[in-house]
């Protein structure tokens, strides 16, 4: 697939980073799903007595 | 590390504290219960660093709600070495009823006097030596607005964490002071820790202390059978309740001495209250304030001087008539170009202003800027794409809506922080009852504005389940700062292309919050009348007194909020723009594409798929060859709602140049990238989908009913707690956002179908008030219970 | 004279005899201190005349008319308005 792009070393840059991102971002909410961080805003740092998650934790 | 707990009356100040003393910046509102959360800090200035808990705000240590709940259980259970309780001297009385709980408790105990200036400015008196002499801890003056007095009391609570303290209780002049002991007695031979508090809260036929105490049990239930006190007879809750007061009063109240004899003063804030609450003005005057909120975050003309001016036969003179401008509209020099950003034949509100300034003179600059070196930086086509059009365009259009997210927000916070809103609350709670809900509720809706997720966790002063969910279910509607430049973006476009630059933007906007409420409205009482009937639970509130939202609260809020956006902008919306842009470059045989090729995309074709699903809302299979873009944006709000916007002005931006004028409804490519602000390549890309205005106000109707961002349902699946509502919800969104689309897009596009409507309504309304008379019995699929 | 709350006018004001109520409604007047003892002003209605905020303890509450139809006072004149709290 790629082949059919003309890369430079700019446009590798490119690729990768956005790549990055990408997976970055993906990666990053999968782990605060697991850590329990749940869907909150991050206002609380993640020890919310109201994440669902947490609830189980400490009760 | 030692650990200190925050505890104390919603309201006393204990945030404020907690800020002070931490250095975080958590929310801090003036509504009786909005501190809902534990709040973690470190306290770095004693001799060693000290963790600090900001408890909920809570009145008493019963088990009726969930913050008192949890409060208890973290004195009880994680056991602080010191619980800090605060005080508000200005109903000292009602502060300490909360406090006898606590001194019940075998911990450390220091008490922080706060709002110490407020007694002092009404020339009231408290004698805190004396106070503490009688309660037998520590009590420190403070006052946590000023930050007076604060190293004095961690100070104290430290050297006090150091000690043991053993609970006591001021009931030991009451009847029931035997059987107390009694029960201290026997829970200690058990080894129970806390042998007094739980003594007291088990004769007291606590709840959570009889199921945990069953052995106990037979004790008290034995001697109430014998006992009879004349107010009271055996209503041991009661005689408990009493007594603490009539110890309060007795002994503590004495404290405080009063500058007037007279027992109920009226204060500055009882002044403004009469005529802020005022029983005939009361609601006029918030729709008002509520309308200017608006009108200075969006109004193009403002206080309508432009209008005022035309009137008068002497209409103010553009920029043009000046003479300001080049032949092409540009302004002829930098200090023209600030100068439009104030006025151009009209004046703008403030909120326009600081938006003209953010895109006009700073981000534009900065991101046109950038375009053009990309452009001349000699990259492959594709990689100037990628980074021009998709990933610039796309962020850029969401960053734009900086200034007005955080100028609404601004309004809503100081309206909240001064103690207006628990006002509110009071005078609508009438109003809200006919829908069954209590005014209580208008306040989390309220917070909807701001941001989805805040509010609905606040429904959990809300004790009532199925208010709760009718609550959570419709906070969606109020248009939370995410969907603001949906609002925006397409307004912008409806005058813009559609009326010809009449129109003005902030009635479009208001006009488009209402649509929110109206639907929300409609949906309580739908949901009220059926699924979630319910009596409408009681509404006992405390309402605080105004005060003058503290600037150094409200930039922090305000920071906060900005910092929560660009961080999602740059992690979420980034890598949504990248992910779109990529899909809708490549074919499914990852043939890389042209710009003019896009319909051959992946992303086209699988929207393409479910085009048809929107045609009775008017964005459907009936739009032009680009229609499918709506799909993709309505799908993209599901990460986030500004998704809508970056979408539409990515695939924009990359039509752009393969768009003749034509197509562009007389927006030209020139003027596109003039714009720096993204929103033209937005309008552009609308108006190449041949979308009619109906459809358009479809669009945006069905963006603000629908399923929101992951973030919100996420939460509303955690405060539902029950499954099987939640799949509800979702259902509920899903089923809302279609009606109310077809409704706007129908209605508005053939006007006699509104009879149609009318006719389908009044058949409900029928069949609803039938069943609920029982006249019509509804045979449901027996499911399993959960 | 005797009467409940709900009754009461626009600046009047007595002192609580008793408080009734289901359960969980009386149990939070307590916690609010009204309790007998307890001195009350009523400030004023909210427009359609429900809630009430009333003044107790040094603060301001809002009720609904049928929770405080639970309470019962005994109304007290402006002469003995300088009494010193119980």
């Amino acid at each position: 697939m790629l082949s059919c792009l003309s890369m430079g070393v700019g446009e590798i840059i490119l690729t990768v980073a956005c790549a990055a991102i990408v997976v970055g971002v993906i990666v990053g909410v999968i782990i605060r799903k697991k850590k329990g961080k749940g869907a909150c805003c991050d206002e609380c740092g993640g020890n919310c007595p109201h994440c669902a998650a947490n609830r189980n934790k400490n009760k | 590390m030692k650990r200190f707990a925050l505890a104390g009356n919603p309201n006393c100040g204990k945030t404020t504290l907690f800020n002070s003393l931490t250095g975080a910046t958590a929310h801090v509102g003036n509504w009786p219960g909005v501190t809902v959360d534990k709040r973690d800090g470190v306290y770095k200035k004693c001799a060693e660093p000290v963790a600090i808990v900001d408890l909920p705000g809570i009145y008493s240590l019963s088990p009726y709600t969930p913050e008192e709940v949890i409060a208890r259980n973290y004195i009880l259970d994680e056991k602080p070495d010191c619980v800090i309780n605060i005080v508000d001297a200005t109903n000292l009385e009602r502060n300490l009823y909360l406090t006898t709980q606590i001194l019940e408790m075998d911990v450390p105990v220091v008490i922080a006097l706060n709002m110490m200036d407020a007694v002092e400015r009404q020339g009231d008196k408290i004698d805190s030596k004396e106070l503490e002499k009688r309660l037998g801890v520590p009590v420190i003056k403070i006052s946590a607005l000023k930050e007076q007095g604060l190293a004095e009391l961690m100070d104290k609570a430290f050297n006090e964490s150091k000690k043991q303290r053993h609970g006591s209780t001021v009931l030991q002049d009451t009847p029931l002071a035997h059987l107390i002991g009694d029960v201290r007695i026997a829970l200690s031979g058990q080894n129970v820790g806390n042998p007094l508090f739980h003594a007291i809260k088990l004769v007291e036929g606590d709840e959570l202390e009889v199921s945990m105490h069953k052995e106990t049990l037979p004790m008290v239930e034995e001697f109430k059978e014998t006992f009879e006190d004349e107010t009271f007879g055996n209503d041991f809750e009661a005689l408990v309740a009493d007594g603490r007061y009539k110890y309060i009063s007795k002994y503590f109240a004495p404290v405080l001495t009063r500058k007037s004899k007279e027992k109920f003063v009226s204060t500055r804030s009882d002044r403004a209250d009469k005529v802020l609450t005022n029983r005939w003005a009361g609601i006029p005057i918030f729709l008002v304030i509520l309308f200017l909120i608006f009108h200075l975050t969006f109004s193009e003309n403002f206080l309508f001087i432009s209008t005022f001016a035309e009137w008068a036969g002497n209409p103010l003179p553009s920029l043009g008539d000046l003479g300001l401008l080049t032949e092409e509209g540009d302004p002829i020099n930098y200090g023209v170009r600030w100068l439009a950003t104030i006025y151009d034949g009209t004046i703008y509100s403030p909120g326009v202003i600081v938006n003209n300034i953010w895109n006009d003179m700073m981000v534009g600059e900065l991101f046109g800027w950038i375009q053009g070196l990309i452009e001349g930086s000699g990259m492959e086509a594709w990689a100037v794409g990628l980074l021009n059009n998709g990933i610039i365009e796309g962020l850029g259009a969401v960053l734009s809506f900086l200034p007005p997210i955080l100028t609404l927000f601004l309004f809503f916070s100081i309206l909240e922080d001064s103690g207006y809103m628990a006002r509110i609350a009071f005078i609508l709670d009438r109003m809200f009852r006919r829908f069954g809900l209590s005014g209580r509720s208008f306040l989390p809706m309220i917070m909807g504005f701001g941001c989805s997720v805040p509010a609905m966790i606040n429904t959990r002063t809300l004790a009532d389940d199925k208010e709760r969910t009718a609550t959570v279910r419709v906070i969606p509607f109020f248009s939370c700062g995410a969907k603001l430049p949906i609002l925006t973006a397409v307004a912008g476009a409806i005058i813009l292309h559609f009326t010809n630059g009449n129109g003005s933007a902030d009635l479009i906007t208001y006009a488009m919050y209402l649509l929110g409420i109206v639907v929300a409205i409609v949906s309580v009482l739908l949901m009220r009348a059926t699924t979630l009937k319910g009596e409408t639970p009681p509404f006992i509130m405390e309402l605080p007194a105004y005060h003058a939202p503290q600037f150094k609260n409200l930039m922090a809020h305000l920071w906060d909020k900005t910092k929560h956006f660009v961080k999602k902008a740059f992690t979420i919306i980034l890598a949504s723009t990248i992910l779109i842009w990529v899909l809708s470059h490549f074919s499914f045989n990852w043939k890389l594409l042209d710009d003019e090729q896009i319909n051959e995309s992946i992303l086209a074709s699988v929207s393409m798929l479910f085009q048809p699903l929107f045609t009775p809302l008017g964005f459907g299979s009936q739009l032009g060859e680009y229609g499918w873009v709506f799909v993709v944006a309505a799908v993209a709000g599901l990460i986030a709602k500004e998704n809508v916007i970056s979408t539409f002005a990515t695939l924009g931006a990359c039509l752009m140049a393969v768009l003749n004028v034509a197509d562009l409804g007389g927006i030209t490519v020139d003027a596109i990238y003039a714009d720096d602000s993204g929103i033209s390549a937005v309008v552009a890309m609308i108006a190449a989908t041949n979308i009619t205005v109906p459809g358009l106000i479809s669009f945006i109707a069905f963006n603000m009913t629908t399923i929101p961002c992951f973030a919100a349902v996420g939460t509303a699946k955690s405060e539902l707690g029950n499954k099987k509502r939640f799949n509800w919800t979702l259902v509920f969104w899903v089923v809302a956002s279609y009606l109310v689309g077809a409704i706007v897009y129908t209605i508005g596009s053939w006007w006699w179908t509104l009879f149609i409507w009318l006719a389908v309504v009044a058949g409900v309304t029928c069949l609803i008030v039938l069943y609920n008379k029982g006249k019509i019995k509804i045979k449901l699929p027996k499911r399993a219970s959960r | 004279m005797q009467k409940t709350l709900d009754k009461f006018a626009i600046g009047e004001h007595g002192v609580v005899k008793s408080v009734g109520g289901e359960g969980k409604i009386k149990r939070r007047l307590f916690d609010m201190g009204i309790t007998p003892g307890a001195e009350i002003l009523l400030r004023k209605r909210a427009p359609l005349g429900d809630p009430l905020e009333i003044t107790v303890r040094s603060y301001e509450l809002s009720l609904r008319i049928t929770e405080a139809q639970c309470v019962t006072l005994e109304v007290r004149d402006a002469t003995t308005a300088g009494e010193a709290v119980k």
